[in-house]
């Protein structure tokens, strides 16, 4: 399990309704990755099916999680298309990541085009 | 949510009947009242049955819940905050009356939109959203969001938070914003929306 996972059970949680609603990738960035006391939690889910952000934010309470969870929810082209992840530091949640970093980022970009050609055909 | 708010050390919470809240505060004690968590917009009605059955109460809570038109504005002209569960702390822990709190992102959209000589007045009429009063032309419903990215679902999420309004646009105003997708835009449109990032707004204020 992550580190990360461990120090807030929270994120645990909401991953497991990601993965549960059908989300593709969960990541964490912002403040959390730098403090151990951040004041919110950033998380961002990818998803091709609208239902996915609609289903996290009707199943749990996230602005009343100690810390709070800030989540926000892209499809893949909007991923690509803002640079999020190039441009933004963050840590995948979901699926597992690799420990080597490059290697993780590569195969989301990946996963994400995979996705994006499945979409297409 | 008394635990919750029960973890901010500056506050002292009691119970105050089924749904109130008494949380003092800076030598202040404030009656908050938590409105039932069900999925109907919270109106008027609700509005009036708190008000009269919490004498006193100076701000009500909702939870995963969106207030329907009308209810901001009624709300503040007797003196009530109606916000999310995040402002309501934030007004909790300000010195001014409840109904006057403004978050940062509040502050910053009117310090910038008062600014412009089209602009008469700006009042909140939702969560994340206003009526902007101009000078000599017609009144602008817009809901904004303050945060770096604006994707479509964050704009779904906004027009559900306020259901029966109809605004003339969204604008996107952290100055700091990653620009807009191809597909919010598109979103934005197919809902008979215009979208703006806070900077190019200007231009719209000064037109019909």
């Amino acid at each position: 399990m992550s580190p990360l996972i461990d120090r807030w059970p929270d994120l645990q949680r909401l991953v497991e309704l990601a993965e549960e609603a059908g989300a593709i990738q969960v990541w964490l960035f912002g403040s959390a990755l730098r403090s151990p006391s951040p004041r919110d939690l950033d998380v961002l889910v990818v998803y091709l099916d609208e239902n996915v952000p609609r289903t996290l934010r009707s199943s749990t309470f996230l602005e009343l999680l100690s810390p709070p969870i800030d989540l926000i929810s892209m499809t893949p082209d909007e991923v690509d298309e803002l640079n999020f992840l190039v441009t933004v530091p963050a840590t995948r949640l979901y699926p597992r990541p690799s420990t080597d970093r490059a290697v993780a980022g590569k195969m989301a970009q990946e996963t994400i085009r995979e996705v994006r050609e499945q979409e297409r055909l | 949510m008394a635990s919750k708010l029960s973890e901010n050390e500056d506050f002292e919470i009691g119970a105050v009947g089924d749904h109130g809240l008494s949380v003092t505060s800076r030598g202040k004690d404030r009656l908050t009242v938590v409105a039932e968590p069900i999925p109907e917009p919270f109106g008027l009605d609700e509005l009036d049955a708190i008000l009269s059955a919490y004498q006193g109460c100076e701000a009500i809570i909702l939870i995963r819940r969106c207030p329907d038109v009308e209810v901001v504005e009624t709300a503040r002209a007797r003196g009530v905050l109606v916000d999310t569960f995040g402002n309501v702390t934030g007004a909790l822990e300000s010195r001014g009356p409840m109904r006057d709190f403004q978050n940062r992102d509040e502050a910053y959209l009117r310090s910038r939109l008062q600014r412009s000589r089209y602009v008469s007045d700006v009042v909140r009429v939702g969560f994340g959203a206003w009526r902007v009063e101009r000078s000599g032309l017609r009144d602008l419903v817009i809901i904004t969001s303050a945060r770096y990215e604006f994707p479509v679902d964050d704009l779904h999420e906004l027009l559900g938070q306020n259901p029966n309004l109809e605004p003339d646009a969204v604008v996107v105003t952290n100055p700091y914003a990653n620009g807009l997708s191809k597909r919010v835009v598109d979103a934005a449109v197919q809902a008979g929306m215009e979208i703006y990032l806070l900077n190019d707004f200007f231009g719209r204020l000064a037109r019909q």
